[in-house]
């Protein structure tokens, strides 16, 4: 889950209030918040992955207020009409690598400026968002502009590097595109998404002022906010609209929290024109406050609900018996009338709703499939055998032991070398076990009644989940005899009397395995282990195996006579 | 199959105090004493005058293994009835070496022999001169020494012999002789010469011999001839048992030791709740361990650029693909996370992801990372309302192994589906549902899963950790629902139930969940 360290100093501020750690871990309990630790001016938050508003000194206020009934309702303060003149225009080159671009424009309130805790603020956000939402900026990334030193319109296009002139950030000195890109430890790292070949991502106003190559570096200058700026305009670019939309929607958080009003930028687009207010203005979630008390199981007037989205900092608005909630930018996560349920189960707090049961009229059951397996257990424990729960990856060489090449279906992105395979059979995992146990005296009975993998081109998923049975004896007398007779015993109380014909599998003594039938069918095997095989798995006593294909028996339990079917 | 020896007399290992007020007088403890015991006492009984006999003797004379002898002569003797008389003394051995020395001579000889005929001859030419007579060249450094200090040979550029007698190898070759025929010899200095030589060595030898103690002597032996050990069927068949008494057995005596099949103490322990899920009225559901994304994620409505859907999240299953989506579900699935209406229907759902669906991703396979996915497959057989479903089965995660962390593990999944039911019901079936695994207090926090609205976390009291997020929970999102033809709320959740088995069956490691040492399986406590 997603983490941030925040100031005390700036989220106390801003909540109006100090609070204890233990009050703080109270209050955050009923949230999505959970503190990981307060110290030295610091505190450690862990939120879920719907809610990065959360990891903003900003927005955690704006929760803390509405949890504690300090503060309600929404904050953000849209001035519908853009300012004069700011509008972006995005240039078709761009449609290859990153055609999208968003923006808005925040302004201080009267009196009020950047200063340096809330820039130190924006800094942290802006790469917490790259890394969650912004995919390590490929999906999308943010940049900040001193908007009053910059001459609009600003343009968005894909340039020949050879004409692209700036100081990077934190430069003093001017760079060429074709210099900046091999050498620039931002481009080294980000440079793949915002060049192609010879031409490079900008963008500049329209004195040709580079603002920055999106989305590697902003430029030093026109790229640069600093304190006592007191408007800034907020740009993402990404290849999804719904991304950049998102990603200006958060960054709008920590000014908006502050008072900060907020202006849309229309963007000129090949496809069309769009006013910005798409970006900036709160979405409308409708909803009937009989739907949350159906939901949640309590009954809640109208007017408990409206309390609720507004403790959860949401605007309501009546309309004809029902509510429109009006949800800021940064709440991404709202998107139908059971988010809104949720709200209100937060605001309420999850303590407030007292458990009930609902009547049971249902029967419970084992998978019928599963009892028989059960009862077929019970026999081979009370012929000896432990049973083993074992898991489904194995090695190659564990499973290559027992396989022919290219039986067994393995992963694409292993994590570890032993466990790369999934088991086709399941006597691949006994025979391990044997290996791992071999100070542990002889005679050894093992079985397990469990999955595998095998292969299946009819499939929807090109596989089948298949239960085997199998059986392992290791000992002074195991071989093909007894595993044979262990599988005879076994036809006897499945019910079925299939004789013995020879069969072929790896890792068993030529000549000594035998498949046995039923309708024509090979559903089990029963072999002598070689002794090459046992000779690797270190094993000094010979071992012999019965492997049962359970799910084809049960398969055919149908059209054959069995006891008990 | 070992046999379980009830009927041997190894049972019979106490040792006796003597005989105290109100303690068996001698005449009853007979009584307890086993067949071979009873051997041995009388062969030491019939020794002349009470003299004590030799071990090796005892064992002749009573016909039994020299073990058995003297386990039950010890075993009498802590009864008290016998007396060992222990005696040590040196007795001079001949080595290997002096074995070959007996048979070949010592190397003066040899060296003088191969000399007289050969000679004159290097001390490294002497080996192969000798054959076919073995000369080691050790063997000749040992020879040169004392030849050449009494005088025998000289050495010059080569060895050669002045006198062609052996002086005292002679008396020593004799004493080697006499030592190997089993005789004695008392020259200390040849002894000791020998020994240097590394022909002989010296060890101790301990003598055990056996006489009966006074109350063995006052045993009456021959009562015990009625005395009944081991039961057998020619015993029963006879009815002898109706003329003799049984020998009673030494209870406190120990037994050997036994092991047994039994089922795994985590299979044992998954069934116990399968019982309680039963009990609660849930119905079983499967589904396959390898599982199409479509199952696993998009009908979750989990977006599918979603951070959980990498590769570093998910297993997948190389060199296969699926195929034979069911059309019309993936339709209506791309409708909702797309954020369109579903056919018949007014206004979409919600505004979904915003990105386009993709059925190629629908179609990778990879290994179940929830048995939400069972779920899926459950709701997608339109089960008929009111429903109580559950999944007790492994999900695989991208995760390190260690001791807190496996790749493959089991979800409890279960799935409640009933008109009217609400957030409430989905409390109070968690809650429920720990109650009846023996857990008595749990609270609930809000939590996010991208298919379940609300969405919930169970935190369960643990003795020593504290609380302990446990039971992950929620409401289906009528994205999931409506698209799976679901009319009525469902809730459901997924318990990741192996740290409940941690907790239930006393590990520290959850890998011990796939405990295969025999013996631990063996031992482990029911």
């Amino acid at each position: 889950m997603p983490r941030s360290t925040l100031s005390t100093e700036r989220l106390f501020g801003l909540l109006g209030q100090q609070l204890s750690e233990s009050e703080l871990r109270e209050t955050l309990f009923r949230t999505k918040v959970e503190i990981e630790s307060l110290k030295d001016g610091l505190v450690e938050v862990e939120v879920n992955a719907d809610r990065l508003d959360l990891l903003d000194e900003g927005g955690l206020a704006l929760e803390l207020q509405g949890a504690m009934g300090k503060a309600t309702g929404p904050v953000l303060r849209v001035d519908g009409e853009a300012l004069p003149g700011v509008e972006a225009r995005v240039n078709a080159s761009v449609a290859p690598l990153r055609p999208e671009l968003s923006m808005a424009v925040v302004e201080a309130p009267p009196g009020k400026a950047l200063d340096e805790g809330l820039l130190e603020e924006l800094v942290r956000y802006q790469e917490l968002l790259h890394a969650t939402l912004g995919r390590l900026r490929q999906a999308a990334s943010i940049g900040l502009y001193p908007i009053e030193k910059l001459r609009p319109p600003f343009h968005y296009a894909m340039e020949p590097l050879g004409q692209v002139r700036f100081v990077p950030l934190g430069g003093t000195t001017e760079v060429s595109g074709e210099a900046f890109y091999p050498e620039h430890a931002m481009a080294r790292e980000f440079g793949v998404l915002g060049r192609r070949e010879d031409l490079a991502l900008t963008l500049r106003d329209d004195a040709r002022t580079v603002l920055s190559l999106p989305p590697v570096l902003n430029a030093a200058g026109a790229g640069e906010v600093r304190p006592g700026d007191r408007r800034v305009l907020i740009e993402a670019t990404g290849t999804r609209a719904a991304r950049t939309r998102e990603m200006v929607g958060y960054m709008l958080l920590p000014f908006a929290a502050r008072g900060w009003s907020v202006h849309p930028v229309p963007v000129h687009r090949p496809s069309g024109m769009s006013d910005g207010t798409e970006v900036v203005r709160p979405r409308k979630v409708q909803v009937q406050p009989t739907l949350i008390s159906r939901l949640l199981g309590s009954r809640l007037s109208s007017g408990e609900v409206e309390d609720a989205l507004q403790k959860s900092r949401l605007g309501v608005e009546r309309v004809s018996g029902s509510l429109l909630a009006l949800v800021p930018p940064w709440r991404a996560d709202i998107l139908a009338p059971v988010d809104l349920a949720e709200e209100v189960a937060i605001a309420r707090g999850y303590g407030s709703f007292a458990p009930i049961l609902p009547p049971a009229v249902t029967m419970g059951r084992r998978r019928p499939e599963r009892r028989y397996e059960s009862r077929l257990a019970e026999v081979l424990l009370g012929m000896g055998y432990q049973e083993l729960h074992t898991p489904v990856l194995l090695s190659q060489s564990s499973v290559e032991r027992v396989c022919a090449p290219g039986e067994a279906l393995f992963l694409r992105n292993p994590i570890s070398s032993e466990l790369t395979h999934l088991r086709p059979v399941l006597r691949a995992s006994l025979l391990d076990a044997l290996g791992r146990n071999t100070g542990s005296g002889y005679p050894q009975k093992i079985f397990e009644i469990g999955p595998v993998i095998v292969r299946d081109p009819e499939g929807e998923t090109g596989t089948r989940t298949e239960t085997h049975l199998a059986l392992a004896d290791a000992g002074e007398g195991a071989g093909f005899a007894l595993a044979a007779g262990v599988a005879e015993r076994l036809f006897e109380v499945l019910g079925f009397n299939s004789p013995r014909e020879p069969a072929e599998a790896s890792g068993t003594v030529p000549g000594r395995v035998a498949k046995l039938r039923i309708a024509g069918e090979r559903v089990a095997l029963a072999g002598e282990v070689h002794p090459g095989v046992l000779a690797d798995l270190h094993v000094p006593m010979p071992v012999s195996w019965v492997e049962v294909e359970l799910t084809r028996l049960e398969q055919l339990r149908g059209v054959l006579p069995t006891p008990g079917a | 199959m070992r046999a379980f020896p009830l009927s041997s007399g190894t049972l019979l290992s106490r040792a006796v105090a003597a005989p105290e007020p109100g303690s068996p007088s001698v005449g009853d403890l007979t009584l307890t004493l086993s067949p071979p015991e009873v051997r041995l006492l009388k062969v030491l009984k019939s020794s002349p005058s009470g003299k004590a006999v030799p071990e090796e003797e005892v064992a002749q004379r009573s016909e039994l293994s020299p073990d058995a002898t003297r386990g039950g002569l010890e075993r009498l003797r802590s009864k008290r009835l016998t007396v060992l008389e222990e005696r040590s003394e040196e007795r001079w051995t001949l080595t290997s070496l002096g074995n070959s020395v007996v048979k070949d001579g010592l190397p003066e000889r040899r060296v003088l022999t191969v000399l007289a005929a050969k000679g004159p001859l290097a001390p490294s030419e002497i080996p192969d001169a000798a054959l076919p007579v073995a000369i080691r060249p050790e063997e000749v450094t040992i020879a040169i020494g004392p030849l050449r200090r009494q005088g025998r040979i000289v050495m010059g550029e080569k060895l050669s012999v002045v006198i062609e007698y052996l002086g005292n190898a002679l008396e020593l070759e004799g004493a080697l002789q006499t030592l190997a025929a089993g005789g004695t010899v008392s020259e200390d200095k040849v002894l000791k010469e020998l020994a240097r030589r590394g022909v002989l060595s010296r060890s101790p030898e301990r003598h055990r011999a056996w006489k009966l103690s006074p109350e063995g002597l006052a045993l009456p032996l021959e009562e015990t001839s009625t005395s009944l050990g081991a039961i057998t069927p020619s015993l029963l068949k006879s009815r002898a048992w109706a003329k003799g008494s049984f020998r009673p057995y030494d209870v406190r005596a120990q037994v050997p030791h036994l092991g047994g099949s039994r089922r795994h103490l985590y299979r044992e322990w998954l069934r116990q709740v399968e019982e309680v899920l039963v009990g609660l009225g849930f119905e079983e559901f499967r589904g396959p361990l390898v599982e199409l994304e479509f199952y696993n994620n998009d009908l979750l409505f989990m977006p599918q650029e979603h951070p959980a859907r990498s590769m570093h999240d998910m297993f997948f299953v190389e060199g296969v693909e699926g195929h034979g989506l069911p059309p019309r579900l993936l339709r209506s699935v791309a409708a909702v996370h797309e954020g369109r209406a579903l056919p018949r229907q007014g206004a979409p759902l919600s505004s979904g992801w915003q990105t386009p669906y993709g059925e190629e991703v629908a179609r990778r396979v990879v290994l179940r990372s929830q048995t939400t996915a069972a779920t899926m497959r459950y709701l997608a057989s339109h089960p008929k309302p009111p429903f109580r479903m559950y999944s007790l089965d492994a999900v695989f995660r991208y995760d390190q192994l260690d001791a807190t962390h496996l790749i493959q593990f089991d979800q409890c999944e279960g799935a409640v589906g009933k008109s009217g039911l609400t957030f409430r019901h989905l409390l109070g079936l968690l809650t429920q549902f720990a109650k009846a695994l023996g857990i008595p207090e749990v609270k609930f926090q809000p939590t996010y899963f991208p298919f379940t609205e609300p969405s919930v976390q169970g935190f369960v009291r643990h003795p020593t950790l504290g609380w302990v997020e446990m039971m992950p929970g929620g409401m289906f999102r009528p994205e999931v629902l409506r698209p799976l033809g679901i009319k009525v709320p469902v809730a459901a959740w997924g318990i990741g139930i192996g740290r409940l088995a941690m907790v239930a069956l006393g590990l520290s490691d959850i890998r011990d969940l796939f405990m295969d040492d025999l013996p631990r399986l063996s031992k482990a406590r029911v």
